[in-house]
Order: C-alpha cells, then structure tokens, then sequence
C-alpha cells in the first residue's frame, strides 16, 4: 500500500500543473497516456506467446484455400476467377450450361441438350423431390455422360466449392444435389 | 517506405496468389488480435482459435478489402465478429444447462485488465483508466493501445469521427477530474 501523502507529491512531479485549470492539462493527460499504455502495451504484448506452430497451422490451412483473383481491364471494369478454375474455365462454363439446361424446368419437356440454354430466371427442379424416373430421357443421358467421366464429376465438385466458399449457397446447393442424383445407382 | 505502402506491396503480391507475403502481412499482429481475442472470450485456446480463423477468414475475403482501412483494423473486427459468435454459442450451451437466473455472466468489458509490473505513474493511470465507463475505456483502448487513427476507430464503432473525438476528449476529462481529486485528497488514493 502506498501512502496517500508520498504519491501527492509524486503526483505533483510526474504530472507537475494539472491543478492549473486550463488547455494544458489535456496535454499532460495526453503525455501521461501515451508513455503509460505505450509501457503496458510493450509488457503485455512480450508475455503473449502464441503457440509455436502458429505459423505452420496457418500456412497449412492457407495451402488448401484457391484465392479467388481479381483482374482489372484498362477501363476499369474487373474479372473475377478461381485459380485453379483457370485452365478449366471453358468447360466450366460448359458444365454450367449443361447443368442449367438440364436441370432447369421446361414446361413442354422438350429435348434441351445442346440449346445452349440459361434461363436462369426461371426456378431450378427441386431435385430433392425429383425422381430418376420423372426425368426426360435426355436428362437421363446427359446423367449417365456425368457418370462416366469423373473430370466432369470432379468440375462439378470444384463449381459447388467455388460457389459455397462465395457465399452461393443457392447454386453449390443445387450443384451438391446434381452430384447426389450422378452418383446414385439406377 | 511508409508501413501502408509496404501494406499495399503486399496486397498485390497476395492478390495474384502469394501465400507466404499474406503471412508477412499479418505476422506483426498475431499477438494484438490475441490479445483481443482473448479480452473477448477469456481462453487461450479459444482465442488462439479466433485469431487463426480470423486470419484465414481475411485470407479468403482479401479480395474485398477496402484499402483505405488499416489491414490490421479490417483483422481486428473480423476477431471480434468471431469471437462474438462464440460468446453467442456459449451463451446458447449456458442457457440449455442452466435455469436463467442461474447463468454466468460472461465479461466483454474492454479494458487493460492484465496485471503487469509497471512504474508507478503507469500502474496509477492505468487503475485510473479501468474504472472509466466502457465507452472511454473502448476509445481509449483502440488511440492509445491499438494506435489507430480517428477514421479506423470510427469505422469500427460505426460512428462518425466527432463521435469519436467527443468520447476522446470526455474521457480524457474525466480521468483528469479523477487525478485531481486524488491530488486534493478527495478519493484515497492506492485502494
């Protein structure tokens, strides 16, 4: 325990005038401020220790993340892509295209392969409660091409990663479900 | 090369892929947003947790990063966004175990609550600081710990700038009310 009369005096000396009322006052508060969060900082900060594999654990886990890169045109505008999407994006806007066409309603249930079809205004199947059996015969081969290539099986899993670590649930939803309904026995 | 020119070097290097300029790029605040992390949630382990998650979390979005804002202000509230969904995930854990009149209050008060071996001006001042209202002690915390400019301390409280000088100036008045009170002996000093 200090006693009161030794830190009045000390007070007088480390903060000397701030009984004066006026503008300075705040200046020596500001000083005092400064030198006394600075020295707790440094003696805060020195006693922290991370774990030693902080910086492993993190560089492992930034190993397994596609940085998705931005680049930007002359005029401004900006393009966004997925690294590893890079030397696939052609048949990535192919499965895309595939996916939509296939998956997406058609009211006459007309044969939809191969138009080149987005109408993605128009509401997707709910593929979960869409059964193998209700689909259109090109649907089903268009199924059957998926399952026989892994490489569009695995641009596929690679969009649904794409579109979840993007916050687009909707689309990695529908895709995850198009994977459910490939890999499934008939 | 000023730190925010160094900064934006880096922001390009990692934005065409380089993982290992991302990790020069936060190395020096991994102890500050511990240090946050852990004020929050009041677990090393947890907070070691946060600051990684957080870390990878700004990896991820570094696409969007404004940079006007201070990459470590921009860090520092994606830890606190993370560590008050844990409190929150507690919370709910708490309130399924226990009656409600029963439940542990969790502290979320900003402060310097460490107790350190300091000189006697800074351990008096400090003891000062930590009996300021939370609103002070927080706009104290983020200028003269975080030595972050008005702007970043705006943004991060979502105010505006004279809010923040306004807080700024009453807490500084404050503390000198409390100083020169002790110096007249109107509080004991040192209890």
């Amino acid at each position: 325990m200090v006693h009161r009369s030794a830190l009045l005096n000390w007070l007088k000396t480390k903060i000397d005038g701030l009984s004066k009322e006026d503008e300075s006052d705040h200046v020596h508060v500001e000083c005092s401020l400064i030198r006394c969060i600075s020295e707790y900082r440094d003696k805060e900060l020195s006693q922290i220790q991370l774990d030693k594999d902080f910086n492993t654990r993190l560089m492992n886990r930034l190993e397994h993340i596609d940085l998705e890169v931005v680049e930007t045109y002359p005029d401004g505008s900006k393009r966004r892509f997925n690294l590893p999407l890079v030397f696939s994006a052609g048949f990535a806007v192919a499965a895309i295209i595939v996916s939509v066409s296939i998956f997406t309603g058609e009211s006459d249930n007309s044969p939809s392969f191969g138009k080149m079809h987005t109408h993605m205004h128009i509401s997707p199947i709910d593929l979960k409660s869409s059964s193998y059996a209700e689909m259109s015969p090109e649907q089903k081969a268009i199924l059957q091409e998926l399952k026989k290539n892994p490489e569009n099986v695995r641009l596929l899993e690679k969009l649904e990663y794409y579109y979840s670590e993007n916050g687009r649930k909707e689309q990695a939803t529908e895709i995850h479900s198009m994977l459910e309904t490939v890999s499934k026995k008939y | 090369m000023t730190l925010r020119e160094k900064e934006k070097i880096l922001l390009q290097k990692i934005k065409a892929g380089d993982k290992y300029a991302y990790m020069e790029l936060v190395t020096p605040f991994r102890e500050r947003l511990f240090r946050k992390a852990k004020s929050m949630v009041k677990d090393d382990d947890d907070a070691d947790d946060i600051v990684q998650d957080a870390l990878i979390a700004g990896y991820k979005s570094i696409v969007n990063f404004r940079a006007e804002a201070g990459v470590y202000t921009w860090l520092y509230r994606i830890v606190i966004n993370k560590s008050k969904d844990l409190l929150t995930k507690r919370k709910r854990m708490v309130e399924k175990s226990i009656d409600d009149n029963e439940q542990q209050f969790v502290d979320e008060r900003p402060g310097f609550e460490k107790k350190l071996e300091l000189s006697d001006e800074s351990s008096y001042l400090i003891k000062k600081i930590n009996q300021l209202d939370n609103i002070y002690k927080e706009v104290i915390d983020l200028r003269y710990f975080e030595e972050m400019s008005y702007a970043d301390i705006a943004d991060l409280l979502e105010c505006n700038v004279g809010t923040v000088k306004s807080r700024l100036f009453k807490a500084k008045e404050i503390l000198k009310h409390m100083i020169l009170q002790d110096e007249r002996g109107e509080v004991k000093i040192g209890t």
